[in-house]
């Protein structure tokens, strides 16, 4: 069994005791939902442009950023009644902002998909400064708000969307190199 | 237990903690046998135990003024070692009422309560408390009132809400923990908080420890011992601080290991709260020196068998790889192999003297 505080990710397949599906995703190339056809989602799609119009008729929905997509949805949901079924795909990043706008809107856990990640750059808060990482692939980050180098835990905060990144005194680096070097 | 009261010791540099016969003879040493795993250790809180930190509710020994004054001092460095979430207020409530009854009933010395209806009126002599508020009602506190009573106990306590069959980390005030941050952890279910630890998950032990806590119920609290290793009796052994404290890993010597290497236990007490039916986790830490813990027999050999064997993925969690080989070398000239008995209680009455007084 893995047993991990991260967002339970699984291959996303249209629920049938949905009675809407919303599907929002930070990439045109994120595929849709298994499933699509017996019922069709609405989809929004982050278009990273300008001068995307959002309200165009109907079909797909073009959203100029993640942001405007979150704030979108954070007004839809506040909206929603119960039959609602949310799909998202996307980073690691997106997908952890969608969390927290479904979890501020009371979703439950059954009424929320999250497709496995189409990359590793993940949100890395420093838990010496509160500072929030963004986009960070590598094992380590040097923290935005006060410089430490952080090592990303394998601790995952839904509330915050974020790993936790903790510094390491460099006394210590030395001495656990040293020790792995002497064995 | 005599209680000092006045704050002399220091829980940062420079230390200054020492433990009186009578604090070594009630530590809950945390080894039932000489070989240490994770297990589904949670027994009954009865006010009976193999040592006297077990017997009552909520513990108070000798370091109490000093521990709720580096408490103090901790959340004024940053408040958000306390925080609560808006729907835990009737859970807060609980948990003053449980507090307070119990220490005034076991401590009468320190502490009193009188109650007409919802008037109550509390004293508090070791730290010069009297307040008079009305129960249930924040604005007669003041502090909110989870602050306002936890402030005045040794530990840390953390409120858990009890829905969809899980736990949810809902609330609490963490200024001595091994490692974990509260801020971090906000919000999280059980299986979530957890996921850190090793092995633990794959045994099957928190499955268990879930079911069973579920059904925790009202005036049955349990308890268990969980412990790790500390460098200097520093409480505040933080995430949030570990770029203060974490270099003391690197700082143990055969010379200065007596003293710097402190056991560190944890006396977890778990109680259902009768009207939120939320559920308190209670985490009261003691810390013994190696020095100290040299002056039970059975102590200083069990603790030298649990290191030297000790999990490899376990030492590593606890932070422990860069000493454990030192505290074994030094334990073991005094470990003559003999089978010891089984359970944590000391084999004498009195600690003995086994090495030369630090300097
Ligand atoms: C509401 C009750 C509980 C709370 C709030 C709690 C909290 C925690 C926290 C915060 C940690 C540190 C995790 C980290 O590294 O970030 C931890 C560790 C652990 N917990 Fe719990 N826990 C609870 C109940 C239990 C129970 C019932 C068991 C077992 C029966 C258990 C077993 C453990 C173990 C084995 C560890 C690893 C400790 C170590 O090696 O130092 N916990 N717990």
């Amino acid at each position: 069994m893995i047993v991990s505080s991260q967002l339970p990710f699984a291959p996303l397949v249209l629920d049938a005791s949905g009675v809407r599906h919303l599907y929002v995703r930070d990439e045109a190339a994120c595929p849709l939902p298994e499933g699509c056809g017996a019922a069709t989602p609405e989809v929004w799609t982050v278009v990273s442009d300008a001068t995307a119009m959002a309200d165009t008729g109907e079909g797909e929905v073009l959203l100029r950023s993640a942001t405007a997509l979150l704030e979108r949805l954070a007004g839809r949901l506040a909206r929603e009644r119960v039959g609602l079924r949310l799909y998202a795909a996307g980073g690691a990043s997106f997908l952890a902002r969608v969390a927290i706008v479904a979890d501020a809107a009371g979703l439950g856990t059954g009424e929320v998909q999250f497709a496995p990640p189409r990359d590793v750059a993940r949100r890395v808060v420093c838990v010496h400064c509160d500072t929030l990482n963004e986009g960070v692939a590598a094992d380590t980050v040097r923290c935005l708000g006060c410089g430490t180098t952080l090592f990303v835990r394998e601790h995952y905060s839904r509330g915050l969307g974020a790993y936790m990144g903790v510094g390491e005194p460099e006394i210590l680096l030395q001495a656990m190199e040293a020790a792995a070097r002497h064995g | 237990m005599t209680v000092q009261t006045s704050a002399r010791e220091s829980y940062r540099p420079p230390y200054q903690v020492t433990n009186s016969a009578e604090t070594i003879m009630r530590f809950p040493f945390p080894f039932p046998e000489d070989i240490y795993m994770y297990s589904m250790n949670v027994e009954p809180h009865i006010r009976s135990g193999p040592v006297a930190a077990m017997r009552n509710t909520f513990d108070i020994d000798e370091h109490y003024v000093a521990e709720c004054a580096e408490k103090a001092r901790i959340l004024q460095e940053d408040p958000k070692r306390c925080i609560v979430l808006p729907h835990m207020r009737e859970a807060e409530w609980d948990f003053v009422e449980l507090a307070m009854t119990t220490l005034s009933d076991q401590y009468p010395q320190h502490f009193s309560l009188r109650r007409e209806g919802l008037d109550w009126h509390w004293v508090n002599r070791l730290l010069g408390y009297e307040q008079s508020f009305v129960f249930g009602d924040a604005g007669t506190l003041p502090l909110p009132p989870f602050e306002y009573m936890a402030r005045q106990m040794q530990g840390d306590f953390t409120l858990h809400d009890q829905r969809e069959d899980d736990l949810w980390m809902d609330g609490g005030m963490v200024t001595a923990q091994a490692d974990w941050s509260l801020k971090f952890d906000l919000g999280m279910s059980f299986r979530q908080w957890h996921a850190p630890v090793p092995k633990a998950a794959e045994m099957g032990v928190f499955d268990r420890g879930l079911r069973f806590l579920l059904m925790l119920q009202h005036e049955k609290p349990v308890r268990r011992l969980n412990w790790t290793m500390t460098i200097n009796p520093r409480l505040d052994t933080s995430p949030e601080n570990f770029m203060v404290w974490g270099a003391d890993r690197a700082s143990v010597t055969p010379e200065n290991v007596a003293d710097k290497v402190h056991l560190r236990v944890e006396l977890q007490t778990l109680y259902r709260l009768p009207r939120s039916n939320a559920i308190l986790f209670s985490i009261r830490c003691y810390l013994m020196p190696v020095r100290d813990i040299m002056r039970v027999g059975k102590w200083r050999k069990r603790l030298h068998r649990v290191l030297r064997d000790l999990d490899p993925a376990l030492s590593s969690y606890k932070g422990l790889d860069l000493y454990r080989q030192t505290v074994v070398d030094f334990l073991a000239p005094y470990d003559d192999g003999a089978p010891l008995s089984n359970g944590i209680q000391p084999d004498a009455e009195q600690p003995e003297n086994v090495l030369a007084p630090a300097a």
